[in-house]
């Protein structure tokens, strides 16, 4: 089959095109330089929004937003063009009988497979999708009949569980959720558009419509687990202050979602093999998986002097939005352990700052405790990255999690050694070509920054050996153009009917 | 180069403080996964399982230190998620505070009473007004409640729910959406009721014209005030609606232009500060939306439509279930048939304004009620194991049987205090006023069965309360559409079969009615309120 445009359903959470980060700079190169092909992109996002923090190409030929929460009428975001009148009938027709005869026995299905842990069985998810292209998604959480099968499935889960008195779930455990239930599974109430491809950036629940993808048409699914999802939830949600039982139901949704998700793939392509570790423990076929490192365009990140206003300080930037995962109170540690010996050391946040609240409060406090107000700055979203890293002597990365990160690379590229944590992708791309610490040890991270700033040999060398490496390795076209042959032989299409730029 | 390498020696010690590290971050895992996360978190790798663990691999190692953390040999900090304890005030200040609260709500009504008491002008009344005077007045006021009756239920709702979900521009943005669709359909109402009365004549054209004039005056007063309500600022809204007062007293003393044009300048001036008030205060609430949320539009006027319907509804029938009496009773052809198809009766007014009072008393402690309701709730979920649900659901059973008493007592103790407190003017009767509010025994047959009436109506506000916090307007429009219907029914047949003040019967006998239903349908939401709680989403 030739001549034709080949077109991909792109799957997205909380990222492209409404939001930056590594994830969403992944979409975007991807789409823009693909533009041969068509993509149709479904966004998952928070709350509903409008803001597209990236300029579509127009090979992108279709956004839905489905916005978790913040939405009384979920249709009008997932099915915008729909008049409201259908949406209501559907209503009408979302009667207790249908709900009853069509949706407790596919719902009790789908509840005992995640509270017991079973392995997936796609037709159940499949089940629920032709269930809700047919009733209304809203009225049938909503109903008495929903409720009461959640309530006995989880009274006889816990029973055939023994699980501890102290364990034992309360009323508010069960209702909370079931309230999640209605939000995460929304996106299996969005039709789900016929494609060629249907590429996963996450393995998590919001990624379901890429089974039914596969289910309805026959669809080839290519998934890309950035951070590999379920091993993100788990840090996330211990974390977070859950009840137990809280906890397990939410670890069991994203773990039957993601085993079903790796299991069904055509193509599991993680962005470092770093990454195959947990891919393969979760349900992906070992001989399916094949690693596409991402790829930055050395054209852009080019090696340049610093700057008059940073030429007289050692400066350390990073490029990191201000949450958790990026652990930026270590950095500030590590800027405090660094000033004993550097005392006009300069570390230079450039990332958005409104992304959890609390957390950058903490952060300030800390700057405040430690009086490094000084010698730590957070500018906020620089919205050109290939400038961010000229200000530095050297760049840092402090997170506890990571897939295959740009940031690393975009520095490496600009010739700016990178002292980073040893997590996900960041060993197979730094490794001989800057330092690597264990997360979470702000001295560790310390003393590779004195290292460095210390060395001018050495940072000088390492600069210039990690271009080289980006040159080799990790080049955009290099990244397209594996996605571009996977796509290519999983939809049995030849190359020549598309192309890169 | 790497500062990572670590020292091999992998003892059952080593292992032991790996478990500890890994629940003095998360307490207890759910699962060897957990740890393994955990692990990597912590900066442990594989080669670390390899070297100092002697494990296979990182995944190797999480599922021992599960094992060793579920065999009970690390202890953990149980209970992560427990809630921090929540600052309880004693039962007295709750009741004192909520109670106040909901004062505080009906302060506006009260500052116009006692603004006619002292100073002899409200906004929109003066106590020297002639029937024909009142007639066009009254007139003019409750077509005024009739029309936005539904857009300040709608404002309430649509407001306050963006708000809860601290979409403050988009509360913003629904309010003042409604309150332009309110302003025109008021205009369009009112010029076709303008039209209609050329058409075939009813009232005198210059009446309907004083009358069309008030409408409009307060039917924006209305809507901007429910939006400063929905803002959450009674006594900014007694205080706006008392200054103006005073351009009419001005008017008044000062001029000779009438009371007519005194309470048109009252009612534009509180109108222009209530607008001065809310808009920029609203403006300033919602730059406070988080930059996610900015961007977040109204649902289509459809959907709009579907969503607050119900709550629309129920506004208009509210206040027509409040004032249909009044347009049944003044109705009613006598001996002497009324110089106009509606006409103002002085007697019958004064009886219901002084039953008003028990009800304004008693809807205070319903805003206590509530808070207790909301007080209770999420404790009395989480205190509760799932699987008995029918405690839950029986402690709220008493909760509403027990307030249900309380608002039937209270109501009784505020119809008492609120009938010896207006009969202790009587000692005042030199005063030619509380002489003539006295004289007429209809006064007197209406207080008391307008607030009987009031009484009803309480109740089924009270069941309301909380069949409209869990979301569920369809069961308040069950009640409150037939008790209007009733309403209607037997003021009809009681004024024209006895005489004009048994109209009010009709208040009575559509109140009960109101209560009953609202009674049964609250029973049965209380019955399962554990599935009416989830839902209310």
């Amino acid at each position: 089959m030739t001549g034709r445009r080949l077109s991909v359903l792109l799957l997205t959470e909380g990222t492209y095109p409404y939001a930056g980060g590594g994830v969403s700079t992944w979409c975007d190169i991807l789409c823009r330089e693909l533009n041969n092909v068509d993509f149709h992109v479904v966004a998952v996002t928070g709350n509903p929004t409008t803001t597209l923090k990236f300029h579509l190409p127009s090979n992108v030929r279709s956004v839905r937003q489905i916005p978790l929460w913040g939405s009384e009428e979920p249709s009008e975001f997932i099915e915008p063009g729909k008049p409201f009148g259908e949406v209501y009938l559907a209503r009408q027709a979302t009667t207790s009988d249908a709900i009853r005869d069509r949706f407790v026995p596919v719902f009790q299905r789908f509840l005992d497979e995640v509270l017991a842990q079973r392995p997936a069985d796609p037709s159940t998810i499949h089940g629920l999708y032709l269930y809700f292209r047919e009733f209304e998604y809203r009225s049938t959480f909503q109903s008495m009949e929903a409720w009461e099968t959640f309530l006995s499935t989880v009274q006889r889960s816990l029973a055939d569980d023994g699980v501890h008195e102290d364990e034992r779930p309360s009323l508010y455990d069960v209702t909370t959720a079931m309230r999640w239930l209605y939000n995460y599974l929304m996106p299996l109430s969005a039709p789900v558009p016929r494609t060629d491809i249907v590429h996963s950036t996450l393995a998590g629940v919001s990624n379901l419509p890429a089974v039914i993808s596969k289910l309805e048409y026959g669809t080839p699914i290519v998934v890309t687990d950035h951070g590999v999802f379920i091993r993100e939830r788990y840090i996330a949600l211990s974390r977070e202050k859950f009840t137990p039982f809280e906890r397990k139901f939410l670890v069991s949704i994203s773990s039957y979602a993601t085993s079903l998700l790796y299991s069904m793939a055509d193509q599991v392509s993680p962005v470092c093999n770093y990454n195959r570790r947990w891919e393969t423990r979760f349900g992906a076929e070992p001989a399916r998986i094949r690693t596409i490192y991402n790829g930055i365009d050395p054209a852009v990140f080019v090696p340049k002097e610093k700057p008059e206003r940073t030429r007289n300080r050692p400066t350390v930037v990073a490029a990191a939005r201000v949450f958790p995962l990026k652990d930026i109170e270590t950095m500030i540690r590590s800027c405090a352990i660094v000033r004993e010996q550097i005392p006009d050391v300069h570390y230079i946040v450039y990332g958005p700052t409104d992304v959890d609240p609390p957390y950058t409060q903490r952060c300030m406090a800390l700057l405040d405790e430690l009086q490094l107000r000084g010698n730590f700055d957070f500018p906020g979203f620089h919205s050109k990255p290939h400038e961010i890293y000229h200000e530095g002597d050297i760049s840092i990365l402090s997170s506890i999690s990571e897939g295959f990160p740009y940031t690393v690379l975009e520095s490496m590229a600009c010739a700016r050694p990178v002292v980073a944590t040893d997590v996900g992708g960041v060993r197979e791309a730094l490794e001989g070509f800057g330092i690597i610490a264990k997360p979470r040890d702000p001295m560790g991270l310390a003393q590779g920054v004195v290292e460095l700033l210390q060395n001018d040999e050495l940072r000088q060398r390492m600069g210039h050996l990690g271009r080289e490496q980006v040159l080799l390795r990790f080049r955009t076209s290099q990244a397209i153009q594996h996605y571009l042959e996977s796509y290519s032989a999983l939809a049995h299409i030849s190359e020549p009917a598309f192309g890169l730029n | 180069m790497d500062s990572t390498e670590t020292s091999s020696s992998g003892s059952a010690i080593e292992l032991e403080q790996a478990a500890l590290d890994v629940v003095g971050t998360i307490g207890k895992p759910v699962d060897s996964w957990a740890v393994a996360a955990t692990l990597e978190s912590l900066g442990y790798r594989d080669v670390d399982a390899v070297d100092r663990y002697r494990r296979k691999d990182l995944f190797e190692l999480a599922g021992d230190i599960f094992g060793l953390i579920s065999s009970g040999r690390v202890s953990f900090v149980a209970g992560t998620a427990a809630a921090a304890p929540r600052r309880r005030h004693g039962k007295a200040a709750r009741f004192f505070r909520a109670y106040l609260k909901g004062a505080v709500t009906a302060m506006p009504m009260l500052g116009q009473i006692a603004a006619i008491l002292l100073l002899r002008y409200s906004l929109w009344a003066w106590v020297d007004f002639t029937e024909t005077q009142a007639t066009v007045v009254a007139l003019g006021t409750i077509l005024s409640f009739l029309v936005t009756g539904g857009f300040i239920q709608s404002i309430g709702r649509e407001g306050i729910r963006y708000l809860g979900a601290t979409n403050y521009a988009l509360s913003e943005r629904a309010c003042w959406n409604l309150v332009v669709e309110g302003t025109v359909v008021v205009v369009v109402v009112g010029g076709l009721l303008f039209v209609a009365d050329i058409l075939v004549p009813v009232y005198d054209l210059r009446l309907m014209e004083v009358s069309l004039m008030y409408y409009l005056l307060l039917s924006e007063l209305w809507l901007y005030s429910s939006v400063a309500n929905v803002l959450d600022r009674p006594m900014a809204i007694f205080a706006i609606t008392l200054a103006g007062v005073v351009p009419v007293m001005v008017v008044m003393e000062a001029t000779k232009l009438g009371i007519y044009f005194a309470h048109w300048c009252g009612m534009s001036f509180a109108l222009m500060l209530m607008m001065a008030y809310t808009m920029p205060l609203f403006r300033s609430v919602a730059k406070s939306t988080a930059p996610e949320l900015r961007t977040t539009q109204l649902p289509r006027r459809p959907v709009r439509a579907y969503l607050i319907y119900p709550y629309f509804i129920y506004g208009f029938f509210y206040f027509l279930n409040l004032f249909i009496d009044r347009i049944v009773s003044w109705s009613t052809p006598g001996a002497e048939p009324p110089p106009y198809l509606i006409w103002f009766r002085t007697s019958y007014e004064l009886g219901m304004d002084w039953a008003l009072l028990s009800l304004v008393l008693t809807i205070a402690f319903l805003e206590y009620i509530i808070y207790e309701f909301s007080y209770y709730q999420i404790p009395a979920q989480k205190s509760v194991d799932c699987a008995r649900r029918d405690d839950y659901n029986a402690f709220f059973r008493r909760f509403h049987r027990r307030y249900l008493v309380g608002v039937a007592v209270i109501g009784l103790v505020n119809i008492a205090a609120t009938y010896f407190g207006v009969v202790y003017f009587r000692h005042f009767s030199q005063v030619k006023e509380v002489r003539e509010f006295f004289s007429d025994p209809r006064t007197f047959f209406v207080f008391y069965a307008a607030a009987i009436g009031y009484w009803f109506l309480a109740v089924g506000l009270y069941n309301n309360l909380f069949i409209f916090t869990l979301s569920r307007p369809e069961f308040v429009l069950k009640s409150i559409i037939p008790s209007t219907a009733v309403n209607l029914g037997v003021g009809l047949i009681a004024s024209r079969w006895f005489h004009y003040e048994y109209g009010v019967l009709g208040l009575v006998a559509g109140s009960a009615t109101f209560a009953f239903l609202s009674t049964k349908y609250a029973r049965s939401v209380f019955r399962s309120l554990d599935y009416y709680y989830y839902s209310a989403f």
